[in-house]
Parts: structure tokens; sequence; C-alpha cells
């Protein structure tokens, strides 16, 4: 046997381990899907071949477009407030002075915890009985004299509650990828600046914002990809709101799959999702096409 | 030639001995706290008459139960028996998936004394494929110390809504985000007064029937009032079951478990069991609720699992061990005598006989949960009866026509 | 990174208002797992903790779930988990075994990801592989495929292979979720380090194994940390995988049991005691992996390290 058939031999065994859990655990399970979604599924018996009947069924289900436009009002709603909240961080970071370190990891921090531990933190402050935003919230003089706060009775509020503690959770992630573009910028480009005479906010406009381009798309990306597919945070804080206002299409899947046992649908509603993703992270590589 | 018929002969002793040793154990699937003391009985019975029966019980509890089993049975795994509640009994007896037992059931002599509510919806296409094993039944419990006159009709009960709405206290208080809960203790109601969920073969959504509208209106009236609090639609069950148990609440919709639940708050509460009644009063009705019976198609002991629903079903089991532990018999003929039925408890045997008493039969039980949750929040949250009683059945058909 | 040529003052004092602004709700939890339950369950909340009781953390440790959400459950003793309220059963679990459940899911996920990564980045950096940039890129798609478009395949898949409910079909799913940043850390660790290194060993008739053992993991101990932690982070953190692949009491997670308690009981009870201090009991490891070992979580994200 030759060295280079021995060296690729040996090679390929070394990555077996990753690519035989690749093939089996994302690899079958993303044919399957499409597979799965093209047939009917009774529980006793054989599948049925329906070709796209699932995906009509589901397109013509009110159940569906609610939890669609939910989910992208949403994240509509959630993404400006994460973004504004980490390049203030990220920008407030990006100093050489005693106590950045310790800014830096304290911003960090909530990204650590679990979704569902943030979940029930915010739960907790929020309790129309005891909770303390609530109680500071009335304190101000809102809500009624005598009556209960709440804010998960009304589905508006309900998803601002919960965009809160998104924002306070994520931010971090956010942050960091901002601060590591913010630091790429070459000093010379702030000297410039300030030679001639910028202000800090023009600065900041024209020139550390476009050259921060790559970075703000990664993440956007990573931010718009992770409020399509949320689940958790309102799984636990509101279980789809008010009469399914805050029900999202993650939550429609699982409930569909898991609860109704319609296999079918719910795979296609997992194509679904998975080819809205797509298309919205094309048209944003698209547009941030221009960046160096 | 008898070297193979003496094969033949060893290897199935050999077979037939292993298989009743291993098809000795009985799988048993359950949802309430009960099971256990059922599934003792049974082995000591078993012990008793020394058959080489063990059951094992499964308690999985109800909130997880369908999930559970559904999935179970799609993996064809092994369970003997499962008591399953009553409501998805239906779709399960459709799909096929548990035994034709009509023949044993109909050997039995108690066999026409059976609640008949409850046997129909273990029953397709005119065969059995479920029994009754354990009755849940709803009525209001009263609270004497608040309420000393316990209403007879709707318009005492108004009457009493604005006494309390006047001193500010609570009069009745419902699980308004729980599915489960409305459909055990609001929607009876509604069938007091000659309403309906959903047509007899689960076809039609009816929830837009004049008569239920009536009893909507009914108790909407009573939050505009102010008796009931204004944002009942977000309570839970453990909600209002606490308030009552506190002193707080005057009434609530509840069930023949509260007989015993009661007895160590009697300090504040003085409980008055009774039915759920129509307008005037005359008609009562109640949700008869509960466990069914069944022999699941991927069981492994038919024999066996029939046995233990024998004794499920006889003086012992239904009597001595789910009736003393504050249940309701299944068998109407166990209603006289029985050594464990109060007063408070034949308030509910009684209501089981009414004849608007009944479970709504459907196949796609969970999935109409959504819409059904959906029509009472937006009635509790004021908004008009009969709109959104024709939207949310016309979403209920939707989800039926659209089948399991 | 410049030199900050503006007022001490503002940048301190805005970036004291948002530290106190973010650590608030963290501060907050920890203070009502050791309220007494007077001055938790109060309209009148108080911003320090006036009386001091780890009662909840020992309720939550030693009783079922059961017991946590409501005062009016007769027995503490967690074989008989009969909720007296309603008469019935719900199933439940004890937070230290949950906790247990999840540490045992989360070390499986460490070691099996630092083993799967490790080989796999070594392969695809010192061996002339067919299709080695084709393999690679391949193994970083799972980090654009959303893991609910596949829970229903996986799901039957499990099922298949007789892993649901078990320990190691969550281990090897959490493992699947790691590999685009396992790989990806893991390869660039062994690209640093030079080709000649490894010439010279094999030349000395060390072995493949050896030479990774005793030579190459020491160099990428960052790489292997970053791996670590990123294990951790994903696993202990799972939460979707976790409720829908594991069915037994038993076995449940911790962020699942503690969810059982949050969504169970009612509002007036007693749970905000509890489910505050098992947040904060979740919450603790990986506060000690991150005060240890921040600047790998932040390392995993950009690919490099921030400058300090």
């Amino acid at each position: 046997m030759s060295r280079l058939r021995r060296e690729q031999i040996v090679g390929l065994l070394m990555t077996l381990p990753a690519l035989l859990l690749l093939s089996i655990f994302f690899l079958y399970p993303l044919f399957n899907s499409f597979w799965m979604s093209l047939h009917k599924w009774p529980l006793f018996g054989k599948p049925k071949w329906v070709g796209l009947d699932n995906y009509v069924w589901m397109i013509n289900d009110e159940r569906f477009w609610q939890c669609l436009k939910f989910t992208l009002v949403y994240t509509i709603t959630v993404t400006p407030m994460l973004f504004i909240v980490a390049i203030g961080t990220a920008l407030l970071c990006n100093v050489k002075t005693w106590g950045t370190t310790f800014f830096r990891s304290i911003y960090f921090l909530p990204v650590v915890m679990s979704f569902a531990t943030a979940s029930f933190v915010w739960l907790w402050l929020y309790s129309e009985w005891y909770g303390v935003i609530i109680f500071l919230l009335k304190a101000i003089g809102f809500g009624p004299e005598d009556g209960q706060l709440s804010v998960w009775t009304d589905g508006w509020t309900a998803m601002w509650a919960v965009n809160a503690m998104v924002t306070w959770k994520f931010a971090g992630i956010q942050m960091i990828i901002l601060l590591a573009g913010l630091q790429s910028i070459r000093d010379d480009y702030y000297e410039a600046s300030r030679l001639m005479g910028a202000s800090r906010f023009q600065t900041i406009w024209n020139i550390t914002l476009p050259l921060l381009r790559p970075s703000i798309a990664l993440a956007l990306i990573l931010s718009i990809a992770g409020s399509i597919q949320a689940y958790e945070q309102f799984q636990i804080m509101t279980r789809g709101g008010p009469m399914n206002e805050t029900k999202t299409l993650v939550m429609l899947t699982i409930g569909m799959g898991f609860d109704y046992f319609k296999l079918g649908p719910a795979a296609a509603l997992g194509v679904i999702i998975m080819s809205i993703l797509f298309v919205i992270t094309l048209i944003q590589l698209r547009l941030f096409r221009k960046a160096y | 030639m008898n070297y193979i018929l003496k094969f033949l002969i060893i290897f199935s002793t050999i077979f037939s001995i292993s298989k009743t040793v291993l098809s000795e154990e009985l799988i048993i699937w359950s949802r309430g706290g009960w099971s256990d003391w059922m599934v003792e009985g049974f082995n000591k019975k078993m012990a008793d008459e020394g058959k080489d029966i063990v059951a094992i019980n499964n308690l999985i509890g109800h909130a997880d139960f369908q999930v559970k089993f559904t999935a179970a049975l799609a993996a064809g795994e092994r369970v003997d028996v499962a008591n399953i509640d009553l409501i998805n009994v239906p779709y399960y007896a459709e799909i096929g998936a548990l035994e034709d037992i009509t023949d044993f059931l109909k050997s039995k002599d108690y066999y026409d004394k059976l609640l008949k509510g409850m046997l129909a919806l273990g029953t397709n296409n005119g065969r059995h494929f479920a029994a009754p094993n354990a009755a849940d039944v709803s009525g209001y419990v009263v609270n004497k110390k608040l309420i000393p006159n316990p209403p007879t009709n709707w318009a005492e009960m108004t009457e009493l809504c604005k006494q309390f709405a006047a001193d500010g206290k609570i009069l009745i208080a419902w699980p308004g985000n729980n599915y489960g809960g409305q459909i055990f203790t609001v929607m009876p109601v509604a069938w007091a007064n000659g309403g309906s969920w959903t047509s007899f073969d689960g076809s039609k959504a009816e929830l837009n029937h004049p008569k239920t509208i009536e009893m909507y209106e009914h108790y909407q009236n009573m939050i505009n009032i102010g008796c009931v609090p204004k944002n009942v639609s977000s309570w839970g069950w453990g909600d209002k079951q606490d308030g009552f148990l506190a002193g707080d609440i005057g009434m609530i919709g509840t069930g023949n478990f509260m007989i015993n639940v009661v007895k160590d708050h009697l300090d504040k509460v003085d409980p008055h069991f009774m039915a759920f009644m129509s307008k005037d009063g005359s008609t009562k009705s109640a949700f008869i609720g509960g466990d069914l019976i069944a022999i699941p198609v991927t069981t492994g002991n038919k024999k066996a699992a029939l046995e233990y629903i024998e004794y499920v079903l006889s003086y012992e089991g239904q009597v001595e061990v789910y009736t003393k532990n504050g249940g309701i018999p299944v068998r109407s003929d166990l209603f006289e005598g029985n050594p464990y039925l109060t007063d408070q408890h034949m308030v509910f045997a009684n209501a089981v006989n009414e004849p608007a008493a009944s479970a709504p039969f459907t196949y796609v039980y969970q999935e109409l949960m959504d819409p059904w949750l959906v029509f009472n929040q937006r009635i509790w949250n004021g908004e008009d009866v009969k709109t959104v009683a024709d939207e949310q059945t016309a979403a209920m058909q939707k989800i039926i026509d659209s089948g399991y | 990174m410049k030199k900050y040529s503006g007022d001490w003052y503002w940048y301190y004092v805005i970036n004291s208002v948002l530290v106190i602004l973010i650590l608030f709700p963290i501060y907050w939890t920890f203070i009502s797992s050791v309220k007494k339950p007077d001055e938790l369950i109060t309209s009148e909340p108080t911003f320090y903790p006036h009386t001091w009781t780890w009662q909840y953390y020992d309720r939550i440790w030693n009783y079922d779930t059961a017991v946590l959400t409501s005062a009016t459950t007769a027995t503490n003793n967690s074989s008989k988990k009969i909720h007296k309220t309603t008469g019935s059963v719900t199933q439940t679990i004890g937070i230290d075994d949950a906790f247990t459940n999840s540490v045992i899911v989360s070390v499986g996920t460490i070691i099996f990801s630092i083993i799967v990564s490790t080989f796999a980045g070594y392969g695809l950096t010192f061996f002339r592989i067919p299709f080695k940039e084709v393999l690679f890129i391949l193994l970083i798609t799972p980090i654009l495929v959303p893991a609910i478009s596949l829970i229903i395949p996986i799901y039957k898949l499990l099922k298949v292979l007789g892993l649901t409910d078990s320990y190691l079909g969550l281990i090897f799913l959490h493992t699947t979720a790691m590999l685009p940043i396992g790989v990806f850390m893991m390869r660039n660790a062994f690209s640093s380090i030079p080709n000649s290194l490894r010439e010279v060993a094999l030349l000395e008739g060390t072995s493949e194994l050896k030479i990774i053992g005793n030579v190459m993991l020491p160099l990428a101990i960052p790489g292997l940390l970053t791996v670590m932690v990123f294990a951790m982070y994903t696993s202990w953190n799972d939460y979707v995988l976790a409720f829908l692949f594991i069915n037994s009491p038993e076995k449940t997670m911790l962020n699942i049991a503690l969810a059982k308690i949050a969504l169970g009981g009612s509002q007036f009870e007693m749970k905000w005691g509890s489910l505050t201090a098992g947040s904060m009991i979740s919450f603790i490891p990986i506060i000690i992996f991150y005060t240890l070992l921040q600047r790998y979580f932040v390392r995993g994200i950009t690919g490099s390290a921030v400058k300090e």
C-alpha cells in the first residue's frame, strides 16, 4: 500500500466518528424530513404518498398564518432592540481603560444562562401579584388602582415583555461579534477623522459603521435566524399567550407532531421553516454584499 | 420423521413454558393514583386463586398520558391494559388500536348496568373496544359558610351575584385558561340548558346552539355584574380550587374527588354539592368523565388482560378499591347498598343518570381544544357571545372535517 | 482599541447604570431565593432581604416537584407521589436527580465532543484526505439548519435505534449540534502547529495516537477548552431536545423539571421560592465555567481572542 493511500485511509478513519454522527443524526433526518413531509403517517399501517397535500393543507390553515405572522412581527421588533443595545455596549467597551474587561464580562453574563432559566427569572419579575417589575410600574402609575396589572393578558404587551427578556439575554453575544469587528478597524482611520475635525457622531456614522458591515451582517443573520426559531421563551412565559396570539411557528410544529400526531404536516412545517430561513439569510447576504 | 416430531414436541413444550413464564407479567398503564391499590388487589386475588399472573402498574399521570400512549402504540411497545381518559378513546378505537371486547362484556350480567354515556365512547360501529372503569363526575360545590342558601336556578344565581358584587366578594370562578377544566365544569351547564358540544357522532361542531349561547351569556353577565374576577380568562384550575378552599370564593365547578379534598378545609368551608342546572333549574347535568379501560392491540396476553378487566369491574374492584377511595362506580347496580357512597357521592351518582349528562364524542379532541379554549377566553374577555360562537364553531368544524 | 479621550465621569456613570440594570434580574432572583415566605409573597417587595432562609434550597433539593408547587400537598415523602388536592398523580422528580441527569448528559457531551472534534480536526489538518474541503464544509452545515425542522425525523430515528428516552440519545444529538464549532475550533488549533513537529515525531517512530496525546493536545489546549466550554453551554442549556426526547420522570433534565414547577400550581402558591432557588442552582455550574474560562466563550464566537 502506498504511503499516500495509507495516509488517506488513516485520515478518513480519524474523521469517521464525526462523519458518522453527521450522517446519522443530521444528514439522514434532513433528507427524511423532506420525505416525511410528502406522506401521510397513520398510527397503524403504512405511510401513504400524498405529494404536496400536507403543504397545501398547512398553507390553507389559519393557524399557520397566525403563527407565521406573529413570528415575523416578533423578529422585526426584537432585532432592532438587540442591535441597538449591542452596538451601544460594544462602542462603550471598545476603549482601553480600567474596568472595560469587567464591564464586558457583565454584559456577556446573561448569555451563558440557559434560555429556560432566563425565562423563569423574568417570569418571576413579571408576576402580576408579586413581581417587582409590576410593582415598579404601578409605582410609576401604570395599571388600574385596585386591579392587577398583568403583561400577559394582551398579546402585544406580552410580546414586548418577552422582547425585554430576550434583549437582556442575547445582546451580549451580538456585542462580542460587533466588538471583534470594531477592534479590527485600524486606528489610522480614527486618526484621520480626528485630524479632519470630525465630531464623534460623524466619526461613528461615516467611518465606524460602514467598516463594521461584515460584523453587523453576521450579528443580524444570527439574530434573525434565532428569532424565527423562537420556542422556549414563549412556551415558558406565555404558552402561546392569550388565545394563541404569541404562538410561534416552532410551537405549532411541535404541537402538530407531538400533540396531534400529524407527522406529515409537522414535517412539512419543518421544511417550510427551513425554507423561510434559507430565503431570509440569502436576502441578507445579498444586501450585505457590498461589505468589505 | 420421528426426529422431527420429537424435536417439534420438545420445542413447543419449551416454547409454551417460556411463553407462560414471559407472559405472566401484565403491563398496566394508568392515570390515577388509585390504580396502585387496584393492581395490588388484583395481584392478591391472583395469588389467592393460584393463578400465575402478576400485574405491574405503570403510573403515567394524566398530563402526558395521551402523548406517551400514542407514542408507545406507534412504536409497537407492549401494553396489556390501558386506562385512557374517555374523551380520547373514540380516536383510539377508530384507528384500530384497541382489541374488541364486545363478547366479553356482553357475557357479564352487569352489562346493561354499565354507565351508558361512558360505554358509548368506547363503542365503534356497534362493537365495544373499551369499558368504563373509573368515573369522574362534575358538579358545583357551594360553601355554605358564604352562601347559606345555594341557588336553584340562574335567576337566584344572578341575585346572589349582585349581592356579592356589592360586597366586593367573589361568588363564582372558573378556570378560564384551562380547556379540560372548562369542558368538565362549564360546558355541562350548557348541556343542562339543552345545548351540545358536538353532535352525537362527533361530525358536527355545535357550540353555537342557541341554548349554549344563552348559558354563556348568563356566565358573562355575572362577570359584568362584578362577582366574578375580571381576569378569569387567565385563571387556572389550581387558582379557583385554592381560592375556594381558602374560603374566598362562594362556589366553583368541581368533581367528585373534591369530597375527599375538602375534608381538610372544613374550618373555612361548609361544602354542599349539587349538579349543574338549566335556566329554570329543572334539568340537571354533569360531565361524565373518567377512564375507560381497554386492551391495546400491542398486548402480549389478552387472556390475562381480560382477567384484570374482570377484576376492575367486579364488586371488589369497583366498591372495595375504587369507591372506598372516593370514586363513583361505573355500574349502576352498585349504587344501591354501597357502604362507601355517602349522600355527597349520591349527588354525583344521580347526576350520571340524568339524560342531559354526557361526554362529547370526537376523534380529534386534542386539536379541538385550541378553538374551544379560544371560544371560552374570548367570551370571558367580553366579546359578543353569538359572534364568537359562530366563528369558533367554524374553526372547530374545519378541524373535524380534516380528520385525524 | 482606542484610548479613551472623553470624560471619565460619563464613561463610568453609563457603564455603572448598565451594569446595575443587567445584573438586577440575577440579583433579584438570588435574594428571592433566600427570603422568608412572608417577605417573598407580598405585594410590597423589599430590595434587600430582611429575613434570610435556605428553606427553598432544602425543599427543592430533597423533595420532588409535586411538593414544590403546592402548599397543600401533605406528604413530603417523595416515594408517595399522590397530589392531595386533585387526588391524581403527577409524575415527579427531585431536583437533585434532575441536576444529576443534566450533569451526566453534559459531561457525556463534553467527552464525546472533545474526542470526535479532536480526531476530525487532526485528520483534516495533517492528512491528505480525498474531498477534504467538501467534508469540512459538510461538517459545518448543521449550523445553518434549525434543529426544529428535523425533530420529527429525529424522533423516528431515535425510536428505530432504541435511543428514545436515553442519556446516550441526547448526548449524540448534542454532540452533533456541537460538530460545526468543535471541528472548526480543533482544525484551527491544529493548523497553527507546524507540520514539521509531527514529521519529526513520526520519523522517530512514535505512533499517531501518542503524537496526538503528548504533542498536539497540549499545544491545542485553547481550542480544547473552547470546545469544552461550548459543549457544556449547548448541553446544559438545551431545552427542546431534552423536552421532546426524554420521557421517564427519572431521566428528566434540570431545565424541564424546573419548567414543571414554573408552569404547575397556581399563581398564589409557594412555587416562586422553589423556582428562584432552582434557577440559581441551574445557573451555578455554568457560572463556574464562565468565570474560569470566559475568554474561551468569547473565542468561540469570534474565532479568535478579543484583545483585552
